[in-house]
């Protein structure tokens, strides 16, 4: 997906772990409640309000049931709204569950995020700065992995058109086996190989150094700095603690929350700028068109 | 990075190789046999043979990193020092080698991650790597691949994107092992004017091994024959034509090659399609024989109709309202580039892709009512592209006693397979051991294991030399005799010309032009044999090398 963001993918990775890890460290509603907000406005702008619909139907399923469930686990709390075989039904648990579902959302929402807009090139070259070696036995493997996969289907096919594959549980069983060993017989080889074109090629001659398309700019490194250093203050300080039980205890510091708000909404407002000033500037250009 | 290449001796051969031996182990016969080879810097070699005559294995020993190991006697000097002094960096940069096999080649996922593979082992830094391998997606081409998975490219694309990875390191000597097998005739043509520009614009040594020269032959300037280990001959293409005269190895050269030798209306062997044309427009000949295209058809034994495939529900349509038949005793080849659907079709007839629409009647019943595997027991069987996927056991005999078992075949008829192609001495043999034709006629046979009565063949002279392409030809023609009917898929036109009663092209989803072959091949204009085009207007109904025999009234060789 391409959502011509000028931000470099370990940028964004960056914050939407930070973003999650917070969420799932202060169990806070407030927190939950901002991540959550986050995390959909993203989900939608990036995906479309129809596409985004079906997840946040599930994310709500489950916060329905954890809310009520929960009290049925955890009876901690003061304030008891009933009893249900003789155990306290307690609002404070109540609430609990609640902002557990919704936390939960949240960070399955920000995952879903990451896996959308980073994808495994950009895993790669997230890696290949720290460690190079490592993001390149990642390429390799998702080299491999298709040509392992149309190899299996190709063997199973042939085995099949052979009259190999019978009906019966045990010749399903001897046609799996020796699929597997077929394409276990071409692995050695197929490593043998590639690792001799590896040495061709001039592998191990130098220090390896993993090539970035993505160069990271100053931008970046700003962003980086006030993420993780806003992290911090976040995690140090304990103006966004939240207690629920036995009763409800918070400190309710809003310069907290208001800096939690802005990580979380920056990814969102940077996308809708940059498509608005490219739908801004792709308008001249039909204008000028037009006009000829 | 600069480099700067020095040439330190101009008189010296860019490449000696003196009496080189070499014997893989435990092997009695020698692979190489006192192999002597100078090559000039800016030479286009072309090292031709057929499949087992060591061409690979003397490629091999002209890059330190895979030369292979066994017992080895003589020198190969590059630039006047012996190669096994050759450091790895100056090797890795200096000399490129292209296998066959482009997926091993290939270590990453992503054309750009290719690209700039060998710069990063390199060391180079970010932005010039940038540069490199921009400048060489501009000058092969290939911009508009620079995301893409590897795993999506077609063959010939996979093998641009290898000789621009290769050429990212700015090579002197660049060695491709049979580059132009797997490929369609457009993108052999493509492949084979990148590397004459590389050799002409960028005076880089090419040193290819090919055992069909139809495409390559024009451009080389040093043509080098083996034959079982030995280098028979080595000189101009146009002398070593001559030298071969009579000879079975002419099988590979090219149309226009043989046509000379084959007539001898001239003196001199025309060079290239035009001036085949003009050889026989000038020479006058008698049009002896008239060819007929009449063919006798048996029953129906293959009906397709309005056929519809797509891969899943949101891509195109692979295959829209085709209908073909199929009889009897037929012969029936499609041809299309790489990529057409051609591999698709025949696994929808093969049961193996379920088409969306349409019916197909595999000897009058519907496919669909065919239950578990009968439709593999004495129906139809079939061929992959890749005919090692048919083997999983350590030895080809094993794989047939698997298959046997199965299908309950006779001994006796076991025997006369084994005899009809000739692959008795290969049954203790691993799969992987064998050359690409025997492993052809192997996996023909275990087909035949199961008595079929249609035979669905996926590119079947693939990587086959003219010799296997031969027998796998008759041994066709011969199945045909006794009633079996084939269905093929090839890209190999001339193939489809010497094989086929009936020939079609799949364009666009759906099967065009089908008719007899000869009128096939006659009709076509460009998608047609190298002999068409040349005998176009001058002699008529002219497909194959024996139809001109025929009609200039020589003896058939």
């Amino acid at each position: 997906m391409n959502t011509n963001m000028r931000y470099n993918s370990v940028t964004l990775l960056l914050s939407f772990i930070i973003i999650t890890i917070i969420t799932a460290l202060k169990v806070n509603p407030f927190v939950a409640v901002i991540s959550l907000c986050g995390a959909v406005s993203f989900m939608i702008f990036c995906e479309g309000f129809i596409k985004s619909l079906m997840k946040l139907f599930a994310c709500f399923i489950f916060a329905f049931v954890f809310t009520f469930i929960n009290p049925l686990i955890s009876h901690m709390g003061d304030d008891v709204l009933f009893y249900v075989n003789s155990r306290p039904y307690t609002l404070q648990a109540l609430f609990y569950g609640f902002v557990f579902s919704m936390m939960m959302s949240a960070v399955f929402i920000w995952f879903y995020n990451v896996s959308v807009l980073i994808g495994s090139d950009s895993m790669i070259g997230l890696f290949g700065r720290l460690f190079p070696k490592l993001s390149l036995v990642l390429s390799m493997s998702l080299s491999v992995l298709p040509m392992y996969i149309k190899s299996t289907e190709e063997i199973n096919d042939s085995s099949r058109t052979l009259g190999m594959n019978g009906k019966n549980l045990f010749s399903r069983m001897k046609s799996i086996i020796h699929t597997f060993k077929a394409v276990i017989m071409t692995m050695p080889e197929n490593v043998i190989e590639k690792s001799l074109y590896m040495n061709c090629r001039g592998f191990g001659t130098r220090k390896y150094r993993s090539f970035l398309k993505d160069g990271i700019r100053l931008k970046d490194i700003i962003a980086i700095i006030l993420y993780v250093s806003s992290f911090l203050f976040i995690c140090i300080s304990d103006g966004m603690d939240f207690e629920f039980y036995p009763t409800f205890d918070f400190n309710f510091d809003f310069r907290y929350y208001l800096l939690f708000a802005v990580m979380v909404f920056l990814p969102t407002a940077v996308l809708f700028k940059e498509k608005l000033l490219k739908n801004k500037a792709r308008s001249h250009i039909d204008e000028r068109v037009s006009s000829i | 990075m600069k480099e700067c290449h020095q040439y330190e001796n101009t008189k010296m051969s860019f490449i000696e190789v003196k009496n080189l031996s070499f014997s893989y182990p435990e092997q009695k016969v020698k692979a190489l046999d006192d192999v002597n080879l100078d090559i000039d810097r800016g030479d286009f070699v072309i090292v031709y043979g057929p499949s087992g005559c060591s061409k690979t294995t003397i490629l091999k020993h002209l890059k330190p990193e895979i030369i292979p190991y066994g017992i080895r006697s003589g020198d190969i000097l590059y630039d006047g020092k012996s190669i096994l002094e050759l450091d790895r960096l100056s090797s890795a940069r200096k000399i490129a080698y292209i296998p066959q096999n482009t997926s091993d080649y290939s270590i990453t996922h992503k054309v750009y991650r290719e690209l700039a593979f060998s710069l990063e082992c390199m060391g180079i830094g970010n932005s010039e790597i940038y540069t490199r391998i921009a400048e060489c997606c501009e000058y092969f081409g290939i911009g508009r691949l620079f995301d893409r998975d590897i795993s999506t490219l077609s063959g010939g694309e996979r093998k641009i994107v290898s000789i621009a990875a290769a050429m990212c390191l700015n090579p002197e000597l660049m060695i491709l092992d049979e580059p132009l097998s797997q490929l369609d005739p457009i993108s052999c043509k493509r492949l084979v004017s990148i590397i004459e520009r590389l050799n002409k614009e960028k005076g880089i040594t090419i040193i290819i091994s090919e055992h069909k020269l139809e495409d390559i032959y024009q451009f080389c300037n040093k043509l080098i024959v083996m034959e079982r280990g030995k280098i028979c001959l080595n000189g101009l293409p146009t002398v070593v034509g001559d030298n071969l005269r009579g000879s079975k190895s002419l099988g590979g050269f090219p149309s226009y090659v043989r046509l000379h030798y084959a007539t001898q209306l001239k003196e001199k062997c025309p060079f290239g399609i035009a001036e085949a044309r003009r050889y026989l427009a000038e020479s006058s000949i008698n049009q002896k024989v008239e060819f007929t295209s009449k063919i006798e058809y048996g029953e129906e034994i293959l009906n397709c109709k309005d056929i519809c495939f797509a891969y899943d529900k949101k891509s195109e349509d692979v295959l829209s309202n085709l209908s073909l038949s199929l009889h009897k005793g037929e012969i029936m080849c499609v041809l299309g580039s790489n990529g057409s659907g051609k591999s698709t079709l025949l696994k929808v007839i093969a049961d193996l892709k379920k088409p969306y629409k349409g019916k197909i009647l595999v000897f009058s019943k519907d496919i669909r009512k065919y239950k578990d595997n009968e439709l593999y027991h004495s129906n139809i069987s079939y061929l992959p592209q890749n005919p090692l996927n048919m083997f999983s056991c350590e030895s080809i005999g094993e794989d047939f006693r698997r298959v046997k078992a199965v299908h309950g075949t006779d001994d006796t008829f076991f025997k006369q397979t084994l005899e009809l192609l000739g692959i008795s001495h290969l049954l203790s043999k691993n799969p992987r051991d064998v050359s690409g034709g025997e492993l052809q006629k192997c996996a023909l046979c275990m087909l035949l294991l199961t008595s079929p009565r249609l035979l669905l063949l996926d590119e079947p002279s693939k990587g086959l030399d003219y010799a296997s392409k031969q027998d796998l030809i008759n041994i066709l023609h011969e199945l045909k005799k006794k009633g079996v009917s084939v269905f093929a898929v090839t890209h190999d036109v001339e193939f489809a010309a010497d094989v086929a009663d009936t020939s079609a092209m799949l364009f666009n989803k759906q099967l065009i032009g089908v008719k007899g072959s000869r009128e096939f091949f006659c009709d076509n204009k460009l998608y047609t044999t190298p002999i068409c085009r040349i005998t176009d207007g001058i002699l008529d109904g002219c497909v194959t090398i024996n139809d001109v025999i025929k009609m200039v009234g020589k003896d058939e060789k």
